[in-house]
């Protein structure tokens, strides 16, 4: 049975620098907001004692409701910036990853979806985005559940760790679609003329690209340059969507000016339209004769 | 020079330069009244699309991964492959940063 934490003076804070834990005589360390010392939404380490102290095994042999209480309770002083058990909560996420526990996961949903929807609205990104911040929300959690396996949440030592990661979810779902919106804008930038043009023929910039997948096709096209010069500007302009100027700027060393780049282009562009490995490999994988 | 010939006038990095606004203003009128020169810019175009199409940022990490690497939480193996492409992708560069600042903002913290 856990006893309400207490707190200990400065003394004891003063044990618990460092990674929050169990430490010397029994003081368990979790972050918890000091609000008279740090500007809101800071936090600090800081110690509670315990009387009693709840074993791994008393937590894991709870019953889901239970657990469900009390981390709403502690989240609660959370929230309010007060003294708090991060226990629960953690069991909670260890039982719904380790367990695949979908209804620990559906509650750890509904208990931290305003705190990941603050965290999205925080991200400067997201404000350019053009999506809402559910939409963020959402993907932020799938993102968790689908990347973290048992052996993997064996890394985190604490809820602190865990939620940092979900933290870090979030900045990854913003990432992922700033990066499918940028695409689009770079293919439009130079389809400009594209829709003038009568292809006669399929050769290979028809090519049933979207079939072959990208990795693969980027090491069969790799294989077809020569040198490391037109390796850069095949990345550049590929890879990373640069224009040969940019090129230029982020290789200033390797190239003599733009023009240099632009012939270095030219050339490889022939080169993939007229390579018959290439084109054997797209029709066989597709199972089209170009 | 016409506007009607069957064959390109100009050469396919001057038609590059072309697409990317980086022609000069007499070339670029000369391309826009030569049709073969159009129809070949178009061609190039469409080329470049869907190279970008299918290989941008092919070979970039996803976004969880630079986010475990920022939290140390890669083995040692796949670590070192990440800090080996962060010294030629820019963008996964500036992503990286982009997590550190999210994640670190305020200090260390679940509350930031």
């Amino acid at each position: 049975m856990l006893i309400d934490p207490f707190w200990i003076g400065g003394a004891a804070n003063d044990l618990c620098l460092g990674a929050p834990g169990i430490h010397a005589r029994g003081l368990l360390c979790w972050p918890v907001a000091e609000s008279r010392q740090l500007a809101p939404g800071k936090l600090a380490s800081s110690c509670l004692a315990y009387g009693t102290m709840n074993t791994d095994s008393d937590l894991q042999s709870r019953h889901l409701n239970d657990l469900r209480q009390h981390c709403a309770e502690q989240s609660v002083r959370f929230f309010q910036r007060q003294d708090h058990d991060p226990r629960f909560c953690f069991e909670l996420f260890r039982r719904a990853i380790n367990n695949r526990a979908e209804d620990a996961w559906e509650y750890l949903y509904q208990q931290y979806k305003p705190l990941v929807a603050g965290w999205v609205e925080n991200n400067a990104t997201f404000h350019v985005l053009d999506e809402e911040r559910e939409f963020f929300v959402n993907r932020a959690f799938e993102k968790m559940w689908g990347s973290i396996s048992p052996e993997k949440f064996t890394r985190f030592s604490d809820l602190d760790a865990v939620l940092r990661y979900l933290k870090m979810c979030v900045a990854s779902v913003i990432i992922d679609h700033a990066r499918a919106q940028a695409r689009p804008q770079i293919e439009n930038s130079l389809d400009a003329l594209d829709g003038e043009v009568q292809r006669d023929s399929p050769d290979l910039e028809e090519l049933v690209l979207d079939r072959v997948g990208s990795q693969e096709f980027w090491h069969r096209i790799r294989a077809l340059i020569s040198n490391k010069t037109e390796y850069r500007v095949l990345y550049g302009s590929f890879v990373l969507g640069l224009k040969p100027q940019e090129v230029l700027e982020n290789y200033p060393e390797e190239f003599n000016d733009v023009r240099e780049i632009y012939r270095v282009k030219e050339n490889l562009l022939a080169r993939l339209r007229r390579s018959q490995e290439l084109i054997a490999y797209l029709a066989s994988y597709t199972g089209e004769t170009l | 020079m016409t506007g009607n010939a069957s064959e390109p006038i100009f050469k396919d990095e001057q038609l590059l330069a072309y697409l990317d606004g980086e022609a000069d203003p007499d070339v670029a009128a000369q391309i826009e009244a030569s049709a073969a020169d159009k129809r070949r810019a178009g061609e190039l175009a469409g080329l470049q699309s869907r190279l970008i199409s299918r290989l941008y940022r092919a070979t970039c990490p996803d976004s969880e991964i630079l986010g475990e690497f920022h939290l140390g939480l890669l083995p040692d193996q796949q670590a070192r492959a990440i800090e080996a492409h962060l010294r030629d992708c820019s963008p996964c560069v500036h992503e990286l940063a982009q997590l550190r600042d999210f994640l670190d903002e305020g200090g260390p913290g679940i509350f930031n």
